[in-house]
């Protein structure tokens, strides 16, 4: 193993356990309406936009199933969904986006998480997958898209290509 | 094979990712395997004790016993006092034609609320207690103030409860006054409906909601609601109810878990 993949996992050890302690001590503290942000999935972009697709798909399947195995949902519904999304994140620097089209790609990665979701939750709940759409997928993703401004701002550090 | 393996090396990103979409299907669809179990257990278990040692700090000096004590006790009156209520009017409209029994035979077991669900798709909280071997799942949990939901997950001495605002709760209820018996759903943003009221019955605000007993996870007689606004809607048949709980989900530090005992079990 060399040093840069010895720091991918202690990044996904440190950044990612905290994230998913945080999303469930401090997400209900701060949910509005139902509408929660994914302290996860903001891991998970920074891990597979440092460390490239084969980090940021094995991290979002690790931290998926452990979100999983705390939830009474099929075990595999966020590793799925994340896994995908580490995979898509370890694309951003070969496709060189900078600035609004870093943060519009990013935006699009958590809305395609939330959407991936929300399609396999339709069948393990009574709500329809439209009002899932505007009730939870939109919202969750802006409130993310909000949490991942701050957190390139206080953790962005951690992930630059120069440590 | 030479040219396979380096098939395989050039599109290893994407490989991988074929490998771990399909292991994610694979895991899916064998939801009550031993692996997925073990790993709720587990996870269940770490998340809780972190969470206990963070909500631990407050109960200190004694105070907590001796309150667990004194809420357990409360807990007892305030059923019985529900069922004496509930007796009553039973009497008065049967005018003492039937005789009914009205002794709760559970258990009742008290649990320290730790956190908040640890997942994000159960609207819930996180429960210990130190009987944990007694409790088993679907059982109804309740404070002094009425019906706060059902136990849906366990590991150790952990367990979370899923209360009344999540989604897929539902709850089987009778309206005190008239004895209407009813849905009780929320929407999953923080609104409760009593469902499956037709529009020909008469609703008053504040009509009190009681568990009907007609459910495998709920005993009957537990305080669940008051009716705060009805709305007969002509192009459908049943009434739109709004109801507000009894329990302030907001404010809950100890619950009790009630275990019926498996002979009396409906």
């Amino acid at each position: 193993m060399n040093s840069d993949s010895k720091y991918a996992v202690i990044l996904t050890a440190v950044f990612g356990i905290s994230a998913v302690i945080l999303q469930l001590t401090l997400t209900p503290l701060i949910e509005i309406n139902g509408w929660h942000p994914d302290f996860v999935i903001v891991i998970i972009l920074f891990l597979g936009k440092r460390f490239e697709s084969i980090s940021g798909s094995l991290a979002g399947f690790f931290l998926g199933i452990i979100q999983d195995s705390l939830s009474p949902l099929p075990l595999g519904i966020s590793a799925l969904s994340k896994s995908i999304i580490g995979y898509a994140a370890g694309k951003t620097e070969r496709f060189r986006f900078e600035g609004i089209l870093y943060y519009l790609w990013f935006l699009f990665l958590i809305f395609l998480n939330e959407l991936i979701f929300y399609f396999f939750f339709q069948f393990k709940t009574t709500l329809s997958f439209d009002t899932l759409l505007f009730s939870r997928v939109f919202p969750n993703t802006l409130y993310t898209t909000l949490i991942l401004f701050f957190a390139v701002n206080f953790i962005g550090k951690y992930f630059n290509e120069d440590n | 094979m030479k040219e396979f393996i380096n098939y395989l090396t050039r599109f290893r990103e994407s490989f991988l990712l074929f490998i771990l979409v399909i292991i994610s299907f694979a895991l899916m669809t064998t939801s009550d395997s031993a692996i997925k179990k073990g790993l709720e257990a587990s996870n269940l278990y770490i998340i809780a004790s972190i969470q206990k040692s963070i909500t631990s700090i407050g109960g200190y000096f004694g105070l907590y016993e001796e309150n667990i004590a004194l809420k357990l006790e409360n807990t007892y009156l305030s059923y019985e006092n529900y069922t004496l209520q509930d007796a009553l009017l039973e009497n008065i409209r049967l005018k003492k034609l039937l005789q009914f029994k009205y002794e709760l035979d559970a258990e009742i077991i008290p649990a320290k609320v730790i956190g908040f669900s640890p997942t994000d798709v159960v609207t819930g909280v996180l429960l210990s207690t130190e009987d944990y071997k007694k409790i088993s799942l679907n059982s109804a949990v309740i404070t002094t103030d009425g019906l706060v939901g059902k136990i849906v997950k366990m590991a150790g001495q952990y367990a979370v409860c899923q209360i009344l605002y999540d989604a897929n709760s539902r709850v089987s209820v009778r309206i005190q006054r008239n004895r209407e018996l009813g849905i009780l759903a929320s929407d999953g943003n923080n609104a409760l409906y009593l469902k499956n009221i037709p529009n020909t019955i008469k609703i008053v605000q504040g009509d009190v909601l009681f568990t009907s007993g007609f459910s495998q996870i709920y005993p009957p007689n537990i305080k669940v609601g008051v009716i705060t606004s009805a709305k007969i809607n002509e192009e459908r048949l049943f009434q739109d109810i709004q109801v507000s709980p009894s329990v302030n989900f907001n404010s809950l530090e100890e619950v009790f878990i009630i275990q019926v005992h498996e002979s009396n079990e409906q």
